[in-house]
């Protein structure tokens, strides 16, 4: 009994670190550029298709892990000189309907390249097997997947605290008018933010595609929970990104096993609640 | 602030809609989005005999006069859209084999073609235009339950002709169904029928099922534990998950714990593939056999090779049937040369319900609904399933159901024509008896 | 003398007419869906562009006058059409009257709660809470299948007839779609003219002031979250009847009236025609489902077509296309009434010195 928990309960914190990654995303991008980026799931989607189309052309997955950054984070500086950087101080709406306009474009474009369906990927070789802990199996690929997202939040975490960008991107994020006063160069910065969090976004899509696979809508249901969870962490905080997004896996996890009905639903009241009595969040200081 | 503003306006929104309204006719047929990229296909080789055409060769005249018009209705949007396409591909088809063969009563067939959206409110929508303002003879397709019914609807109250395509069970019941509606897919309870003796002889007698938690996976939970009565068995452990669940690795462990000699289980497209993935990574399949509860080449597709080691499903039709069932052959043929590839079930489903309707219209000798119901009703045929007959009282199909198993890729890639596609084989048929649905009575109607 | 004078005074009376059509938009909206679908062969199409644009003029009045987005107007779309049909199915009462009340009721009723608790929070926390009430009630009304019929959809709904003293018509849209056309427009017409009653009465005028700036409206004493409640209870009201229309001339209603996808539907043709302009969301309902039928009649990846005209719109079109109509039809008025202005001049000293 003790190892079915200890097994879904590692299970809930895997699935909450990828949740814990597209937060992140979510949370630099709306604390820096003060933007709901509603195509995020799109970018996640596209980086299990980047990871796809790496591996395809002879490349493998570890190759791949690079790879799908480094493309997502150019596409994403391509995608906020051109089409966000207009978008700044503008309603939500506005914002709503560009990014929803251009999720379609990408999952339209993804179709037609590479149809309507899904499309197989596979475990790496390296990665396949389990380890077995008593009666409890965890999985090599899930193990996997737990590390590549911890060290990835560290890295961002070191970006932030510990560079002298990262320092303007946090207090862009607390007081940007002050930031821009001081006459530092917000516009690049900017970019930046949006950058990385497409690339972490694509990050993950790549992390989940060998266990869940890879498909065109596969960004609506996970845009959906991210948005959750930044919103339950809250919006600008990076801790809030990360016990959001654990808390919400996690919670989202037993009770598939529990009560598999509510599931769906006890997220969004978790919310609910949250954003009635602490609106800014768990960690948030909006 | 200038007034004269509102006189534009109705001169704009009037331009705008009388342009609309001579706007694109209707019978464009919907361009199917082109295949997944694939590596290339070898040339294959031609089977000894030459396919033949199911009708009479090219001797005939033209069809002429006014066509008698198909609206089909689907998704061919959204993420069930590749099924749609199939679909579409299936039905037109069927309708050039019989335009090639000098049309329906002398006339020509001609194939509208509708995307639903995967809403039923679109779908709707597309069968009181297709009605009301294309006059379409007779309605075919869907891929979602709820899309069908709501089709259902409308046909019904038109008093047209309906041919649903795809997999529900409140459609052939008296309250839910309708005189001219006719089911041309299986329900959840025949399903299960059809293959638990067969799961229980081969399988194994300790099943664990994994279950969606909506209405048709509630109706298939009951029908599992109707056929597994007169087994004996009961079902031993279960788990229901809500559509769209990609994340299975907090109930895998509790099927491990069960420790069951079959799992089986009933996901479809994505989360199939997902929940594959998950017990390979968990060594779900060296632990136990696993069942799906249906088969289709495009989900196979989807999960590819590597994670469906293995597994068990039962289909109405899947293409290797080719093998040892002519009719399949010839349709399976047929469709390869048309479009390149093998065809899924979504495809063979249309195929079969706009061929079937043309043998009803045939016998009936006019496409009045109620003759050609009339006709329906207790129509035998085999089109690519082996032999399939509509029953009277609930206008329901009944088809043989064949059990295939998933080969390894190593095993597929030796097979000559779309090695690629060679993800089954056929192990096993199971005849078709009415017993294999509720009887007449339980439907509600009188007998 | 004379000839100049009465030139002048037709002159006039024509920009007053104009002028009070300008202010009375539902009576210029009214005459065009009144006209529509002698324009239009398709009855379907025209039939959604009605109740659609309703919804869509209904949730203007959150978004466009009241400037609240809010994520889950589709939860009082879908609870007028589940309550019309659930009284029309499953009751015995067959009437088109009954039906409209509790199509319009119960919403209310559904948004005087889920309003109070959303309103507590602005803008994303109150788009937020708004979405969390709608995926709460689309899992109530997926889980009481009994009632709802769940993913099946709710089916069986009786068409009620038009029924008035000495009148009654069947109003079923596929046998008589000129009948169920006009009297739904009749009813969307009354509900219009409510709306332009909202808009222009102090109601109105105070929830524009919320919108410019809450804080301004509070300091001038207006009880700001009073007044947000009300305009949300209204647009759920009408937004429900066009949900009963909605289930009427389907004969059924499925979850996804519930959902996210017509929530999401519902913003869009409101930007897309132009928020807190009255004609604007028929405007965009008509575009939006133009372009998505016909698109997707040709193409089976249309909604490419479509994100790219949504990118296009917020870029280029921030006021959508009827708003931005308006915007440049009135800069261009302002130069002709110069030059009207002119010539009037020209005229006055034409007879001066006569």
């Amino acid at each position: 009994m003790g190892s079915l928990i200890a097994g879904q309960l590692f299970a809930g914190l895997v699935s909450g670190a990828i949740l814990v990654l597209l937060a992140l995303g979510l949370a630099l991008i709306f604390g820096h550029l003060r933007l709901v980026n509603f195509a995020h799931g799109s970018f996640y989607m596209l980086g299990a298709y980047v990871g796809y189309e790496t591996i395809r052309r002879g490349g493998n997955f570890w190759v791949a892990l690079v790879v799908v950054p480094v493309v997502l984070g150019l596409l994403g500086v391509v995608i906020e000189r051109t089409l966000v950087k207009r978008l700044y101080g503008r309603t939500l709406q506005d914002l709503l309907l560009l990014t929803y306009g251009m999720s379609f474009v990408m999952i339209e474009l993804v179709k037609i390249t590479y149809g309507a369906s899904g499309i197989p990927f596979d475990v790496p070789e390296a990665l396949r097997g389990a380890q077995r802990i008593g009666d409890a199996v965890f999985p090599n690929y899930l193990l996997f997947t737990a590390v590549a997202a911890a060290a990835t939040v560290g890295l961002i975490y070191l970006l932030l605290e510990r560079t002298d960008t990262g320092l303007i991107i946090r207090a862009g994020s607390k007081d940007d008018v002050m930031v821009k006063a001081l006459g530092i160069d917000f516009d690049r910065t900017r970019t930046l933010v949006f950058s990385v969090g497409v690339a972490l976004a694509g990050f993950a899509g790549l992390l989940v595609a060998p266990r869940m696979g890879v498909s065109p809508d596969m960004g609506f249901a996970v845009m959906i929970f991210a948005l959750v969870t930044v919103v339950v962490g809250g919006l600008g905080s990076f801790w809030g990104a990360v016990l959001g997004g654990l808390l919400i896996g996690t919670v989202q996890t037993l009770t598939a096993v529990l009560v598999p009905e509510l599931s769906r639903l006890v997220v969004f009241v978790l919310m609910g609640v949250v954003v009635f009595l602490r609106p800014s969040g768990l960690m948030g200081t909006d | 602030m200038q007034t004269k503003l509102n006189v534009s306006v109705v001169v704009v929104i009037a331009l705008s809609l009388v342009l609309v309204g001579c706007g694109p006719g209707a019978a464009t047929p919907a361009e199917p989005a082109s295949m997944p990229t694939q590596p290339s296909v070898a040339e294959p080789t031609q089977p000894p005999e030459a396919t033949a055409p199911p009708s009479e060769p090219t001797a005939q005249s033209q069809p002429s006069g006014e066509p008698i018009r198909i609206g089909a209705i689907t998704s061919t949007s959204g993420f069930v859209g590749a099924f749609g396409q199939e679909q579409i591909k299936g039905g037109q088809l069927a309708v050039e084999q019989i335009n090639d063969s000098g049309g329906l009563l002398g006339r020509p067939v001609d194939m509208i073609e509708r995307d639903d959206k995967v809403q039923p409110a679109e779908a709707a929508k597309q069968a009181e235009d297709l009605i009301a303002n294309e006059h379409v003879d007779m309605l075919v397709g869907c891929v979602s339950g709820a899309n069908t019914l709501a089709i259902h609807e409308v046909a019904n109250r038109a008093g047209v002709i309906y041919l649903s395509t795809c997999q529900t069970g409140s459609l052939n019941t008296a309250e839910g169904g309708g005189p001219y509606t006719f089911h041309m897919a299986y329900t959840p309870w025949m399903n299960t029928h059809l293959y638990a003796q067969w799961m229980v002889e081969n399988l194994g007698d300790n099943i664990f099922f994994l279950y969606y938690d909506f209405v048709v996976g509630h109706e298939t939970r009951e029908g599992l534990v109707d056929a597994l009565e007169p087994l004996g068995i009961e079902i031993a452990a279960e788990a229901a998950v809500p559509l769209g669940t990609t994340e299975y690795t907090s109930i895998i462990p509790q099927i491990r714990a069960a420790n069951p000699e079959v799992l089986h289980y009933f996901l479809s497209t994505d989360d199939r593939a997902a929940f594959l993935k998950q017990a390979t990574s968990f060594g779900l399949q060296d632990e136990m056999k696993l069942m799906a509860l249906a088969a289709d080449l495009s989900w196979d597709q989807i999960a590819g090779f590597a994670s469906s080691q293995g597994d068990y499903a039962p289909a109405n039709f899947y293409w290797e049937l080719r093998e040892t069932l002519p009719s399949a052959k010839v349709f399976v043929d047929a469709f390869g040369e048309q479009y390149g590839t093998p065809p899924s079930g979504y495809a063979a489903y249309q195929y079969q319900a706009v061929m079937a309707y043309a043998d009803a219209v045939r016998e009936a000798g006019t496409v009045s609904a109620d003759e050609v119901a009339a006709a329906l009703e207790g129509l035998e045929f085999d089109y690519g399933s082996g032999p399939s007959f509509i029953r009277e009282c609930d206008h329901q199909l009944f088809q043989p159901a064949y059990i295939t198993l998933m080969r390894s890729e190593a095993d597929a890639a030796a097979i000559e024509r779309w090695p690629q596609y060679a993800f089954r084989e056929v192990i096993a048929a199971v005849e078709a008896t009415e017993t294999v649905e509720r009887s007449c009575a339980d439907l509600g109607f009188a007998e | 003398m004379k000839p100049q004078r009465s030139e002048a005074r037709a002159g006039l009376s024509i920009t007053r007419y104009l002028g009070w059509l300008d202010r009375h938009p539902a009576v210029g909206i009214s005459a065009l869906l009144v006209v529509i679908p002698l324009v239009i062969p398709q009855k379907t199409v025209a039939t959604e562009i009605l109740i659609f644009g309703l919804l869509a003029a209904s949730y203007n009045l959150l978004l466009g006058y009241t400037g609240l987005l809010s994520l889950g107007h589709s939860t009082v779309f879908g609870l007028g059409a589940y309550a019309a049909a659930i009284l029309l199915a499953k009751t015995g009462v067959v009437s088109l009257w009954l039906a409209l009340l509790v199509g319009g009721v119960v919403p209310g009723l559904a948004a005087v709660v889920i309003g109070w608790f959303s309103l507590r929070r602005r803008l994303l926390y109150f788009a937020m809470l708004t979405l969390a009430f709608n995926q709460m009630v689309y899992y109530a009304m997926q889980q009481a299948r009994g009632l709802t019929g769940g993913e099946d959809g709710l089916r069986g709904v009786v068409i009620p007839p038009f029924e008035l003293p000495g009148i009654s018509f069947s109003i079923d849209s596929l046998q008589h779609p000129y009948a169920f056309y006009y009297v739904a427009c009749g009813i969307v017409i009354v509900c219009l003219f409510f709306i332009q009653r909202v808009i222009h009465s102090p109601l109105g005028h105070a929830l524009e002031a919320i919108r410019e700036s809450e804080e301004r409206a509070q300091m001038v004493g207006y009880h700001t979250n009073r007044l947000q409640l009300l305009a949300f209870v209204l647009a759920s009201i009408v937004a429900g009847l066009a949900g009963a229309l909605f289930a009427i001339s389907h004969g059924f209603v499925a979850l996804e009236s519930l959902g996210l996808l017509v929530a999401l539907v519902c913003i869009v043709m409101t930007v897309l025609g132009g928020k807190g302009t009255f004609v604007g969301p028929f405007v965009g309902a008509a575009l939006y489902l133009m372009l998505q039928e016909y698109t997707s009649r040709v193409w089976a990846n249309w909604q490419l077509l479509l994100g790219i005209v949504f990118i296009l719109l917020v870029l280029f079109l921030p006021q959508g296309v009827w708003g931005t109509f308006k915007r440049w039809y009135n800069e261009r008025g302002a130069r002709g009434r110069r030059v009207t202005d002119r010539r009037a001049e020209a005229v006055a000293e034409e007879v001066v010195d006569a």
